[in-house]
């Protein structure tokens, strides 16, 4: 199964409390879950698109740079990052041998999508007793023209899907669909 | 001697510093869309450097990058 899912207007904590991203401190809440994981649950890679990856990666610093895009474009306003979660079972990979890296690789590719549209992103992988789990941490306003992005149109949902798809196809040798990635904007 | 100094004087002034302190927010936003890519690129330029230094200067652009 390969699935690209959304939580882009809220989610329900344990303790009850709801996280909405729209306020700060919500992005670095969602930014440092991604970058070191939780009690629970720790991320086995973390990378990102267009954002300060070097001497290390630190969730405040790459919250501030997308704070920062927010507060000169002006667009502090309505959703302000987005979580997107891709989940891949473990019987697609044909080589249970190779299938960290692979798992590293698509995420890496995936990424790509965002960069290519515009937008930066963080994410992690999450392993799970029978999947895969590829968080991504989106902020909803671009660098390059201060564009907000659309969450709610199901073409949008559909173009990621069949991407995801022909990244995993493409990476595991079981090629199933064909995306083109020069029909992003800032290919 | 007279071109040599002339070409100087034009390179010179063909060279803007990059103005890292408080600008125009419109200024400001011309900058982040070439900081968005810069920072990618550099990103993925490092792992293929092997040399400390050419390393150290990635990384020292890359932190000059981080500031604006």
């Amino acid at each position: 199964m390969i699935e690209i899912n959304r939580i882009s207007t809220k989610a329900v904590r344990k303790d009850g409390l709801q996280l909405h991203y729209r306020q700060e401190e919500d992005i670095y809440r969602l930014v440092h879950y991604i970058v070191n994981g939780n009690m629970w649950e720790a991320p086995i890679y973390v990378w990102g698109k267009g954002i300060t990856l070097y001497p290390h990666i630190f969730a405040e610093q790459i919250a501030a740079e997308m704070l920062y895009i927010q507060q000169i474009y002006q667009k502090c306003r309505g959703l302000r990052i987005r979580h997107e979660f891709a989940y891949i079972t473990k019987d697609e990979f044909p080589d249970q041998n190779q299938r960290r890296l692979q798992i590293c690789q698509i995420a890496d590719w995936y990424g790509d999508y965002y960069f290519y549209s515009g937008f930066q992103c963080v994410y992690g992988v999450f392993e799970s007793v029978d999947r895969y789990i590829i968080r991504y941490a989106i902020n909803t306003v671009s660098p390059m023209d201060g564009a907000k992005y659309m969450y709610n149109e199901n073409e949008i949902l559909a173009m990621e899907q069949s991407c995801l798809e022909y990244v995993v196809g493409e990476v595991t040798g079981r090629k199933k669909r064909w995306f083109d990635f020069r029909r992003l904007e800032y290919y | 001697m007279i071109n040599k100094e002339k070409s100087k004087e034009l390179m010179e002034k063909s060279i803007k510093e990059i103005n890292s302190r408080a600008t125009s927010r419109r200024q400001s936003q011309r900058n982040a869309a070439h900081i968005f890519q810069m920072k990618e690129y550099i990103n993925r330029l490092i792992p293929f450097v092997h040399e400390e230094e050419g390393k150290e200067i990635l990384v020292k652009i890359l932190e000059e990058a981080a500031k604006l």
